[in-house]
Parts: structure tokens; sequence; C-alpha cells
């Protein structure tokens, strides 16, 4: 081995990382040069000078300041299921979901009250609007009405008050519906008369012809 | 416990127990994490101090190196001792801050030259002192700025290889898996870096 194959040996030797042979031969050639002897120290003291640059020491309280940093970087989400599965690995889920579920529970029991106390404040009136109803129509369903209580039939309500008994605890919802419904009867009642009107008038005109086609045979019955 | 079985070949790491600090973690025990906080923040603050040579800046990149950790715990796989998982990407951070400071590095395939380097005229100003005052005694502070620019001059490789073996004490082993290399090229690397410190260090081993 050459000068130059054995002081790239040097640092490996210095480590213990030789082989038994390569530490033999690096003896060997150190026993009898001097220089190199030299060599091998220069290298032992730099690697222990390294030794004399200080350390130096963290601020007193980064385990604080990591983290509220960390705390500063963490979405709402984050923050949220971290909270949830510390919760739940800790095992102290199940008085928190006693503690959900009790307040789930007086909540609805708090909103149906609200619902009840809302509803018992509002007018017991009916509450479908009243539709301005033809005369006709009117005083056809009291003729009606009158008839029924002449001969022992049992009065019906008219067409118009079909709405007038209304629960007193209705919803507003369910208002809205009574009264959409309502509008749909008269609606419906309306196309009736429109109907029966129609149907008058068809029939006053058959009338008319038939009279006029009587009149017309009495006038070739006189004529002849 | 984590099971042997869960990491094919890791089974042998089980017993660091930082790596049961790090798997506690991960069930969600953060009082394990602090507990890695407290052992290793000093050490990863003082290699990324060394590595840059500014205090400020390690500190907040010790800093980031933590957080990186506590956002990255469910990924981690003990597939090496945490301490090499910890210092790869205290390695990493240091090496990215360092090219975005564009400090002048020396590539790696650049010996460190007599007369081109900072140390060199260091050496010549402390030279200078010593004609005037030959029998001064270098003071602490500067020998302890020769060895800071020292290790700086190294390149980035080396730097890190030195940090790691004289002042964390890793193994050959350990230094290979934190800079993905062969343990044959960190024992070259390692060899090449005592060479190159001695000569920048030769003003101090004068002094001896």
């Amino acid at each position: 081995m050459n000068e130059n194959q054995i002081r790239d040996l040097l640092p490996a030797y210095l480590e213990g990382e030789l082989t038994e042979k390569d530490k033999l031969l690096v003896e060997e050639y150190l026993s009898s040069h001097p220089i190199m002897q030299e060599e091998l120290k220069a290298l032992r003291q730099t690697w222990e000078i390294l030794g004399e640059l200080p350390p130096i020491e963290p601020h007193s309280n980064f385990v604080s300041r990591f983290w509220t940093e960390l705390s500063l970087r963490r979405s709402w989400h984050e923050k949220v299921y971290e909270s949830l599965r510390h919760i739940m690995a800790s095992g102290r889920w199940v008085p928190g979901m006693v503690t959900a579920c009790i307040l789930v529970i007086v909540g609805v029991i708090a909103i149906r009250n609200y619902q009840g106390i809302y509803s018992s404040d509002s007018s017991t009136a009916p509450m479908a609007k009243a539709v301005d109803l033809p005369q006709d129509i009117t005083a056809q369903t009291e003729q009606k009405e009158t008839i029924e209580v002449a001969v022992g039939l049992p009065s019906q309500e008219p067409a118009v008050m079909v709405t007038a008994a209304v629960p007193e605890a209705i919803s507003e919802d369910e208002q809205s519906i009574a009264e959409a419904m309502d509008v749909m009867e008269d609606m419906e009642l309306l196309e009736d008369m429109e109907l029966v009107e129609n149907f008058d008038i068809l029939e006053d005109i058959e009338l008319l012809e038939d009279l006029e086609y009587i009149e017309e045979i009495d006038d070739a019955e006189t004529q002849t | 416990m984590a099971s042997d079985t869960l990491f094919e070949g890791s089974s042998a790491y089980f017993d660091d127990p930082d790596i049961q600090l790090m798997l506690e973690f991960q069930q969600g025990n953060k009082a394990s994490f602090e507990k890695l906080l407290v052992k290793y923040f000093p050490r990863v603050l003082n290699f990324i101090y060394r590595y840059l040579g500014n205090k400020e800046v390690a500190e907040d990149l010790t800093q980031e190196v933590f957080i990186k950790v506590f956002q990255n715990a469910s990924s981690y796989h003990p597939t090496a001792k945490l301490q090499t998982w910890l210092f790869t990407i205290a390695k990493n951070m240091s090496l990215n801050e360092l090219r975005r400071m564009k400090k002048p590095i020396i590539s790696m395939e650049e010996p460190v030259r007599s007369g081109t380097t900072e140390t060199e005229e260091l050496t010549r100003q402390i030279e200078d002192v010593h004609a005037v005052n030959p029998h001064k005694v270098m003071v602490k502070e500067e020998r302890t700025a020769v060895i800071r620019q020292a290790i700086e001059s190294l390149p980035e490789n080396q730097r890190t290889a030195v940090l790691l073996r004289r002042y964390e004490n890793f193994s050959y082993e350990e230094i290979a898996q934190t800079m993905n290399l062969s343990v044959e090229a960190v024992k070259s690397l390692l060899n090449r870096a005592k060479v190159n410190l001695k000569e920048s260090l030769a003003p101090l081993l004068k002094n001896l």
C-alpha cells in the first residue's frame, strides 16, 4: 500500500471501521512514518475540536409556543375532529352521548310546547276566507236548507261554510291548506253555477225555439 | 400496542420507546407527542442551527419540523427509528432554507481549496493577530467562529453527515437512512469531510 492509500484509510481507522487486515497495514505503516502519524493526530484533534461548538438552548416556553402556533394553523373542522377523536379515544363518549340525547329530547319537548302555546293564542274564528258568492246561489242554498228543515232532513252546512268548524289547535300549514281547499271548493262551485246557468240558458233557448215552432204550427193551422 | 405484523420488516423497531410514544400519539394521546417534543426539540434545534448558522431561523424551522410531524403523524410507519424520520424532515427543511437563503455553498464535487474560502481569509486574519501577539491565546468566541465557519464551508452532504455523526451520534446505517444513501457512500462522505475540516481548522490545530 502506498502513502496516498494509507492517508485515505486514516479517517476510517480512527472510526474503527477498517477490516483487521487493513488495520494492520495502517498500523505497520504508521510505525515507520512519523509524518503520517502527525496527520493521524491532526484528524483526531479535528474531530475533537468540533465538540467545542457550544449548543444553544431553546426558548424557555418552547412547548407552549408550539401548541399556540399549532392552534393558530388548524382549521375549525380539524379542531372539532380532533376534539371528537380525543373524546372517543378517552372513552368519555358515553356520558357525552347521554348528555346529547337528553338535550335533544328536552329540545323536542320545548319546541312542541312552544308550538302548542302559539297555537292556543290564535283566533278560534273560522280561518277560511269567506268567498263572495253570487246572490243567487246563496239564496238557493238557504232555500235548500229551509226545505230540508221543513221535511225533517238534517240541515246541512251551506257550501260556503264548509270550513266553519275548525279545530282550535291548528298549525299555520294546516290553515293555509284549509284556505286553499276552500278556494278550490268555491271555484268548483262557481264552475257548477256556470254550468247550471248555461244549462238554464240552453233550456230557455230550446223553450223559445219550441215556442216559435208551436207558433209556426198554429199559424200554419190558422191559415189552413 | 400496535401489531407486529402491521408493517412489514418493522417489528424490530417496536421496542423503541420513541416509536411507542408516536404510536400512542397516533391513537390520540397528545401527552405522548409532548414527551417527544420535549426530548427532541433541543436536538433538532441545534442540528438546524449548526447547519444554517442562524439561531432565529433555526427556532422557526424547528417549530415547523414538529408541526409537520404533528400533522403527518397518521402517515408515520415505524420502518426506522423515530429520530431517523425526525432528522430526515429537519435535514430537508434545512436544505430548502439554505437554498432559499442562497448562501454560497460549495458543490458536492468541488473540494475545499486553499485561498478561495472565507475560512482561509479568517485564517490569514488570525495569523496576522499572532504576528502582533504570538503568545496570545485565541479567545473562545473566535475558536467557536472558526469551527462554525469550517462546518458551513462543507458541501451539503458532507455537512449533514458530519453533524449527524459528530453531534447526534448516528450510526452509519442511520445516517444512510436519513440521507437516503448507502453505508459506503456515508463512510466516503465522512472521510472527505474530515480531510476538509482538517484543512479548515488548521489554525486551531496549531494552537493545541
